[in-house]
């Protein structure tokens, strides 16, 4: 359209108001009055109009008034809207495919405010989706006292798929360690904790990307607490303060301070990555500045700096002049108690020597691992000799795989090769560690072997920018040329096939592991690689296993074991087998063997590691579960107390692990009829769930489960009140047509019916068996719950026929259900006496 | 962890194949991207080693919006360019959505926050077509602005580099005109 096809309605009058405004604009501000009074020539109605617009426009003559894109005028229509058991407050960052915003606790006093995570607004398609509910499922696994907690998840009220992490208050570790006037040893100690939090990150395969002080805040009582773990990757955070505007269409944030020398060229951030940022991070907490003074804003000659300049000499560092503002080499060294010679003797030597290491400009160059660069510290604290240098292995692997990356952008069979070489070469190098170092550090390191393999293939994944290639079509066309490829290098194709189907069998794809895995125990002379063969079989028996092919699960698994017990260095590959072999014995039937192979299992691995890790805390509380199906109650008691304490010790109590245990512990004592300490139990786990994560479906959860004990103890009055809370909280957050709201219902009919309340009762069974039938019909103990509850509710009645008619049913499906069903058949029986008694 | 530009691609392809929903997806995943990088080739001068990834923005651009190579002078004429087409398409698209909807308002809607467009919530579109054809009758160069802030995002000092003008004169348009258009709008009925 042109102004010669506008409109007929135009405000002439409207139009002599935007002139007038604009021209006073050009006058000096104590002219524009009177310059809009000559305007205006008498017309109140207009000057009034004009001044009003005025009044509006003081950022008009503010220089600085630049205020971008993401000016405060765009508002934002989710601020104030209700998610889960939250109400929208603030936007606290936004980027890339995703939002962030704080949430605070919708209606009750209780302080807590959470950072919820959503995809943005219209970018709400399946891949995305995918990766979003991808990235909840790792946040959800991270369980680290030093890491923001996962809360909750759900999907909003637009169909947007959510989560919440603990919103945590503290202050950035570096100004923490200046306002206490940390000396220079006590701020790396407190930097250990850092990174033991980011190496146990990288152990669940998240890398951070984006580590700066903003992000490694310190709480009142000195624990660190890490942000963003895992959202820097999917959210930019252009909205972060610390952060200027993502550049070169990169969809994570880059803080030019902290950002390794790879990350300006735009090439993957990795496990060197995040080294180099804890290495500028610690840089900076021993001497007060920058290792590389970068000039804000300026992202050309900040990435020039980063990539070309040396860090300035640790030692010297404190003296050198700051930025304005910045506190002056004196109020440094005050800070950390010491003077510029005692600041020199120490920093000299081995700690620059590791700094160097942590920041070196080649990623190959640095520590390996966050672990390496901390064992480094921890000597250097200790005064202990450190390995500045003995990290060859890392340095020829990456070295190989930079040569190789140069190739990938040819060509779809270069990509295949250096995926593939890459996995070869690990695996040599693996091969060769394990050969030289003894069986007890080999949990530890196989382990640690598996999660770099798993982040390199992270960053060869994000090479498609050079070939346009999918890398799960890489690993896919790879799988299917693999055995052309390497015909002639049968060893080389045959490991790489193993860590592809490792590969597979981490990222969930049993599809794409099953076939891999046929051919490879199909390849001609395997014999001769017996390792490959053991480790194939094994995880194809965990396939076996979960498709319910128990036989051959049993088979393969037992030629693995048979390979490893013979060898000397294989024990913690045969350790971690346990706990599959365990499962393979129950679904044989054998479960009296399971509990045995568990106890093995767990004698086995503390002597091994020489404590208890978290993987014992979880054995525990497996064994704890068979012991209770098995009718052991004591020792199902025993046990899950051995798993509480574990987690206890690992300062993890208030864990999901450790509500776990202290369920299971409930269960055991419920079933002996310490009915008293059952409830303590219950109790317990559903005040720390509340604690811990506020109103949301887990605490509905136990809440449901402390409702069915009261009422099954006789003291049907007390359940009513948490069995109703687990209902309204399962009705706003999840949904009536969810399988939650169907047990709750469940329950409550059931609580209803002992407490008199026999028509609310049975709107309650038949709202329950209604979704059940309708969505969950394949779900045998969900629907055969319902049944049940409505079962009681007839008999209470007096519709005697119709109770048998419901009790059959569930009793069917129950049947139906196998071994799962059993216990709920046995808790059936007062019911059924009670019915056949009429 | 399918790669963003694979993606690109294939919606490139499926939508020269005549697949319409592919735009929309198409132009959230590269628009904010490519704006950035043409905007901060404009901030860094003509000579900055930038020169192929503007090249590759434009011709992107030109793929995404069916225009005929070479049509684009500079990356000035790039952005005020894509400023139209991008006005163009969502008002087009707002009025397909509400087609049909008697007295609907054509409303800023997911698309254009996908889009990351500093366009406030709940802007009319249709109205805001017509207030910014008659901002354009009083003075075409704050009506460029605007479309160069909101339909490319850029900021006052990109939108006067976009323009040629000094950054003092595309803040006083900015003032003006965004009081004006909201006055403008508040009083629709």
């Amino acid at each position: 359209m042109t102004a010669a096809n506008r409109p007929p309605t135009a405000d002439s009058a409207g139009i002599a108001v935007l002139r007038i405004l604009r021209d006073a604009l050009d006058a000096p501000p104590e002219e524009r009055d009177a310059f809009i009074a000559g305007c205006c020539g008498g017309d109140t109605t207009l000057q009034a109009r004009v001044h009003a617009l005025l009044g509006r426009t003081r950022d008009a003559d503010e220089d600085e008034a630049d205020e971008g894109p993401a000016a405060s005028d765009v508002a934002d229509s989710m601020i104030g809207a209700r998610i889960g058991a939250w109400r929208i407050v603030e936007r606290i960052g936004r980027g890339g495919m995703g939002v962030v915003y704080r949430g605070a606790r919708e209606g009750t006093d209780f302080a807590h405010d959470v950072a919820i995570k959503l995809i943005r607004r219209g970018f709400d398609f399946d891949d995305i989706r995918l990766r979003f509910l991808r990235e909840r499922r790792i946040l959800a696994r991270l369980s680290h006292p030093n890491l923001a907690r996962f809360i909750d998840g759900g999907v909003a009220p637009d169909g947007r798929p959510w989560f919440a992490l603990e919103f945590v208050r503290g202050a950035p570790i570096t100004r923490w360690c200046d306002a206490r006037r940390l000396a220079v040893r006590a701020r790396v100690r407190l930097f250990l904790d850092v990174c033991a939090a980011v190496q146990y990150a990288h152990a669940q395969l998240v890398v951070h990307r984006d580590l700066k002080p903003a992000n490694v805040l310190v709480e009142d009582d000195g624990r660190i607490r890490l942000l963003d773990f895992g959202i820097a990757r999917l959210v930019g955070g252009d909205d972060d303060e610390d952060a200027p505007a993502t550049t070169m269409g990169q969809r994570y944030a880059l803080t030019p301070e902290y950002a390794a020398p790879e990350q300006f060229s735009g090439e993957t951030a990795g496990v060197a990555t995040d080294v180099y940022a804890l290495g500028a991070i610690l840089y900076e907490l021993v001497s007060g500045t920058l290792p590389i003074a970068v000039e804000r804003g300026d992202l050309l000659a900040a990435a020039h700096a980063v990539c070309t300049t040396t860090p300035a000499p640790l030692a010297g560092a404190i003296q050198r002049p700051g930025l304005a503002g910045a506190p002056t080499p004196a109020e440094r060294l005050a800070a950390r108690v010491t003077s510029a010679s005692a600041y020199r003797n120490d920093v000299r030597g081995d700690l620059a020597r590791i700094l160097d290491k942590a920041l070196a400009k080649e990623p190959a160059r640095r520590y390996a691992t966050v672990d390496a660069f901390a064992d480094d510290l921890a000597r250097w604290l200790d005064g202990a000799p450190v390995r500045v240098s003995g990290n060859a292995f890392g340095y020829r692997l990456r070295k190989f795989i930079g040569r190789n990356r140069v190739a990938v952008a040819f060509a779809l069979l270069a990509a295949l090769a250096i995926v593939l070489g890459m996995a070869a070469t690990i695996w040599q190098a693996r091969e060769a560690r394990i050969q030289r170092d003894e069986a007890v550090a080999e949990a530890k390191r196989s382990d640690g072997m598996r999660q770099y393999l798993m982040l390199m293939f992270r960053d060869a994944a994000a090479q498609k920018d050079a070939t346009r290639v999918d890398v799960r079509g890489v690993f896919r066309s790879g799988a299917e040329r693999l055995f052309d490829v390497f015909k002639d290098q049968p060893e080389t194709g045959q490991n790489t096939a193993l860590m592809l189907s490792d590969l597979y069998l981490q990222l969930g794809d049993v599809e794409g592991a099953t076939p891999l895995l046929e051919r490879l125990l199909a390849w001609p002379g395997l014999e001769a690689n017996p390792k490959v063969q053991a480790s194939a079989r094994y995880n194809l028996a965990q396939i076996e296993l979960a498709r319910g092919h128990a036989a051959r699960a049993r088979e393969l698994l037992d030629q693995a074991q048979a390979y490893w017990s013979a060898q000397p260095g294989a024990s913690a590959l045969l350790n971690e087998s346990r706990s599959t072999q365990a499962k393979i014995e129950r679904a044989e039937g054998r479960f009296d063997q399971a509990i045995a192979t568990l106890r093995d299992a767990i004698a086995e691995r503390r002597a091994m590691l020489g404590k208890d890790d978290f993987e014992i805390g979880n054995l525990y509380n497996t064994l704890s579960n068979a012991l209770i199906q098995l009718g052991r109650y004591e020792e199902a008691e025993a046990s899950a107390n051995d798993s509480y304490a574990i987690f206890e010790h690992l300062g993890q109590a208030e864990s999901d692990g450790g509500m776990a245990a202290l369920n299971s512990r409930g269960n055991a004592a419920l079933m002996m009829g310490r009915n008293e300490r059952s409830l303590e139990d219950y109790r317990r786990v559903t005040a720390t769930t509340r604690a811990l994560y506020g109103e949301t479906t887990k605490l509905a959860a136990s809440l449901n489960n402390l409702g069915v004990t009261l009422n099954r103890l006789g003291r049907g009055d007390e359940a009513v009140a948490p069995t109703e809370e687990a209902l309204r909280i399962t009705l706003a957050q999840s949904g009536e047509r969810s399988p939650l709201a169907v047990t709750v219902r469940t329950s409550l009919a059931e609580i209803y019916v002992n407490t008199g309340r026999v028509a609310d009762a049975d709107t309650m069974a038949q709202a329950a068996l209604d979704v059940a039938e309708a969505d969950y019909a394949s779900s045998k103990t969900l629907l055969g719950g319902a049944c049940r509850a409505r079962a009681r509710v007839r008999l209470a009645q007096g519709r005697i026929a119709d109770a048998r008619a419901d009790l059959e049913r569930a009793t069917d499906l129950f049947v139906a259900a196998g071994k799962g069903g059993e216990g709920y058949i046995r808790l059936m029986e007062p019911l059924r006496d009670e019915i056949e008694g009429r | 962890m399918a790669g963003e530009s694979e993606r690109v691609t294939e919606l490139l392809h499926r939508w020269s194949g005549g697949d319409a929903d592919a735009l929309d997806r198409l132009l959230p995943s590269v628009y904010a991207d490519l704006r950035r990088i043409a905007a901060s080739a404009l901030r860094a001068g003509p000579a900055q080693a930038t020169l192929q990834t503007t090249a590759l923005a434009h011709e992107v651009m030109l793929r995404l919006l069916g225009r005929a190579p070479g049509d684009f002078r500079d990356t000035a004429h790039f952005l005020n360019a894509s400023a139209r087409m991008m006005r163009q398409i969502l008002i087009d698209r707002s009025r397909r959505a509400h087609a049909g909807k008697r007295g609907g308002t054509w409303l800023r809607d997911d698309f254009a926050e996908a889009l990351e467009l500093p366009i406030p919530d709940g802007t009319d579109l249709a109205a805001l077509d017509r207030a910014l054809d008659e901002l354009e009758s009083v003075n075409e160069r704050m009506a460029r602005g605007v479309e160069l802030r909101y339909f490319v995002g850029l900021d006052v000092a990109e939108v006067a580099a976009a323009l040629g003008i000094t950054s003092r004169t595309a803040r006083r348009d900015w003032a003006a005109a965004r009081e004006w258009l909201r006055d403008r709008l508040d009083a629709l009925p």
